[in-house]
């Protein structure tokens, strides 16, 4: 079996056994017919691509390009370079509505601050985002007229994409947007419930991220573990990452696009074609990692000019599970281990506590003690052996004892 | 240690040795088979060198030599390959036994397992009672045990170390799967994935694995002062017994036991449980 049918596999009923050439070529089909399908219908948005490409000064020949990149991104054979293309042709048929949450923002940030106009940007400009309060004019009532329109008119059409965590503490009251105060809670459930499919963008919303790290005072959670919480059956999608890369993002609406359907999921709702490997696993420094060359600490400058494995200084690569060291940040400009930072997991459910501290390996992981004072595992581990030796001293001691006077008492028996 | 006050002389008991100590005789018996024996050492040299390895896989403490020879030996990946295969040899060992455990009667045939059967020892108040009272210097004698070859305190301890192999196995797997593309490990962690996500994910699973080693180097203490001591207090040549397979148990009708508590143990048992 390939890795390919795992990330593209329709699930049970599709034969993974299929060679993989007749595997894609099925796929393909599997494409051109939900693409003809989307193409039948109306465009919920006037733009159209050759628009938008004049507007942006893009030639056919780069956004063929563009979407050459973005096939491999998703793991795709060049077969489907002009699928990606029509798919994106195609897209201001999908009507997405993007809700913020508990959240920081940073995530359409990422989407729209890109340097240099790609094809996640194009999207952008493609898709028919109905709402999303960072970029859309109306504010107040207008705004929430807008998207109550929106929920009415593309009913069970439409994706929802989330940005920050659900805070369901104090009835949902950590949060309220608009006029009339509608909690957070409230939002969720009424916008995923008219959904065809729920994109979680970012950790918070995948996972609860920062606002649910300890002790999390709003007791925030994810969207996907929200809405099963509430019973609400969707697919969910989860874009784990601080902030997600727009890749990510535009690749998961693309696939939606091309196939009807949301990515192959990992045991955490994660599209496999941008999750399936580890940081540690794509990582440029790796061959340092397996030599055993390690920058020692960060006054180690000559480790750092070698660009040596950055796990001792805490790099998290070996548990986090993302594609950031292949599609990169800032239009393939760096990402945080190129800039000498080592990964701190972000994409990881349970992010922050489960991989904190940053600045040394996991084994250092603090725990409170009833001492008053945190420690590691290994030092907890050695004053509790110490303890036990200590234990073990004074029991043999008392046994030498014991058995003196045991000997001393049958000896005056025996006299 | 005990031959200063120890005589052996022979027995009409077939192949047994009774020894005398201070006055109480006892019976020099077979029990750890070759088999038992050279998986307990086999074992023990496999947890030191995991446990070494283990520390230096979560903090690499070997200097660096640029463009030395490290470079080309992959020493990290050499030590965490072996820690991975001394792993697997240590897991095959644990699941036999614990087949053995289960599955295994005492006439070493297939059925309900004889040491299974020795649980209720772990309800027993007077064992426990019996075996802390020892422990504590209260008391002199062993206590004497009918329908189960482990004090309530042993066998809790080592449910508790195969429950430890069994957690420490099923992490090390979750955690040498990802560096792996194909074969055993990597189609047990599918099966195994549920776990890690019940625990939170490879960063709880990388800690899990971590803590479960401290059991191990506590447990390695305890148990080395503990049949020492044993072996010493009652000379019942334990710790001879794990290298020459001959350990001295009480003669049978020389204390208080009924013959019917050594007759009919597995009736005992039942009855109590």
């Amino acid at each position: 079996m390939t890795v390919a049918p795992r990330q593209h596999g329709l699930g049970a009923n599709h034969d993974l056994d299929l060679r993989t050439q007749e595997h894609y070529e099925w796929l393909a089909a599997e494409a051109d017919k939900n693409l003809d399908r989307l193409e039948a219908q109306d465009p919920v948005n006037d733009t159209t691509l050759d628009e938008v490409l004049k507007r942006r000064g893009i030639s056919r020949r780069d956004f063929l390009k563009m979407s050459a990149v973005m096939t491999a991104t998703l793991g795709l054979p060049p077969m489907f370079d002009l699928r990606v293309a029509r798919a994106q042709e195609v897209a201001t048929r999908i009507p997405v509505i993007w809700q913020e949450l508990q959240s920081c923002s940073g995530n359409s940030m990422a989407l729209i601050r890109n340097a240099n106009p790609g094809t996640d940007e194009l999207l952008l400009d493609l898709i028919s985002l109905e709402y999303a309060e960072i970029l859309m004019a109306p504010s107040g009532q207008a705004a929430e007229d807008v998207l109550a329109a929106s929920i009415e008119k593309y009913d069970g059409a439409y994706i929802a994409v989330f940005e920050g965590s659900v805070p369901v503490g104090d009835d949902g009251n950590f949060l309220t947007i608009g006029p009339a105060g509608e909690t957070g809670v409230e939002k969720v459930e009424h916008i995923a419930k008219h959904a065809a499919a729920v994109i979680a963008a970012g950790s918070c919303s995948a996972y609860g991220g920062i606002p649910a790290a300890r002790p999390n005072p709003t007791t925030a959670m994810g969207v996907g573990d929200f809405l099963a919480s509430r019973g609400i059956s969707k697919p969910v999608v989860n874009l784990p990452a601080c902030p997600v890369s727009s890749t990510n993002v535009v690749g998961t609406i693309l696939e939606y696009a091309m196939f009807g359907r949301l990515p192959s999921l990992d045991a955490y709702g994660r599209p496999l074609w941008a999750y399936q490997d580890r940081i540690h696993d794509k990582c440029e420094r790796r061959g340092h990692f397996d030599a055993g060359e390690f920058v020692e600490g960060w006054t180690d400058i000559e480790g750092l000019k070698e660009g040596l494995c950055l796990f001792k200084v805490g790099c998290k690569g070996p548990m986090a599970y993302n594609n950031c060291g292949v599609v990169r940040y800032n239009e393939g400009a760096s990402w945080p281990i190129m800039s000498g930072h080592g990964c701190i997991g972000c994409s990881e459910p349970g992010f922050w506590d489960t991989l904190t501290p940053f600045e040394v390996p996991l084994a250092g992981r603090l725990y409170s003690t009833p001492f008053g004072t945190d420690a590691n595992a290994d030092t907890i581990g050695t004053a509790v052996l110490g303890a036990a030796a200590a234990g073990v001293a004074i029991h043999a001691g008392a046994t030498a004892i014991k058995a003196a006077t045991e000997k001393r008492y049958e000896g005056q028996e025996k006299e | 240690m005990t031959t200063d006050t120890t005589r052996m002389r022979r027995t009409p008991v077939k192949s047994a040795v009774v020894l005398e100590r201070e006055g109480r005789p006892k019976m020099v018996v077979y029990v750890f088979g070759a088999f038992v024996r050279a998986s307990h050492w086999i074992r023990n040299a496999l947890l030191i060198w995991l446990v070494l390895s283990g520390i230096y896989i979560a903090n690499p403490f070997l200097a660096r030599v640029i463009g030395s020879d490290t470079s080309s030996n992959f020493i990290l990946a050499q030590v965490r390959g072996w820690h991975v295969a001394a792993g697997w040899l240590l897991l095959a060992f644990t699941l036999g036994r614990i087949y053995q455990f289960l599955f295994i009667n005492r006439e070493g045939k297939l059925g309900l397992g004889a040491e299974l059967r020795m649980a209720p020892i772990l309800f027993d108040l007077k064992a426990w009672r019996d075996q802390l009272k020892f422990y504590l210097l209260m008391s002199k004698e062993h206590p004497h045990l009918t329908y189960s070859n482990y004090g309530p305190l042993q066998y809790l301890v080592y449910t508790a170390l195969y429950a430890a192999l069994l957690i420490i196995s099923v992490t090390g797997i979750l955690l040498a799967a990802p560096y792996l593309s194909s074969g055993i490990a990597v189609w047990s962690a599918e099966l195994l994935r549920p776990i890690e996500v019940a625990v939170g994910g490879l960063a709880n699973v990388r800690m899990l694995h971590h803590v479960t080693m401290w059991f191990f180097i506590l447990f390695t203490l305890v148990h080395i002062y503990m049949a020492v001591w044993n072996s010493m207090r009652t000379g019942n040549l334990l710790v001879e017994g794990i290298i020459s397979g001959f350990a001295a148990k009480d003669m049978p009708g020389a204390r208080e036991a009924t013959p019917e508590d050594l007759d009919k143990p597995a009736a005992k048992a039942e009855k109590e449980g």
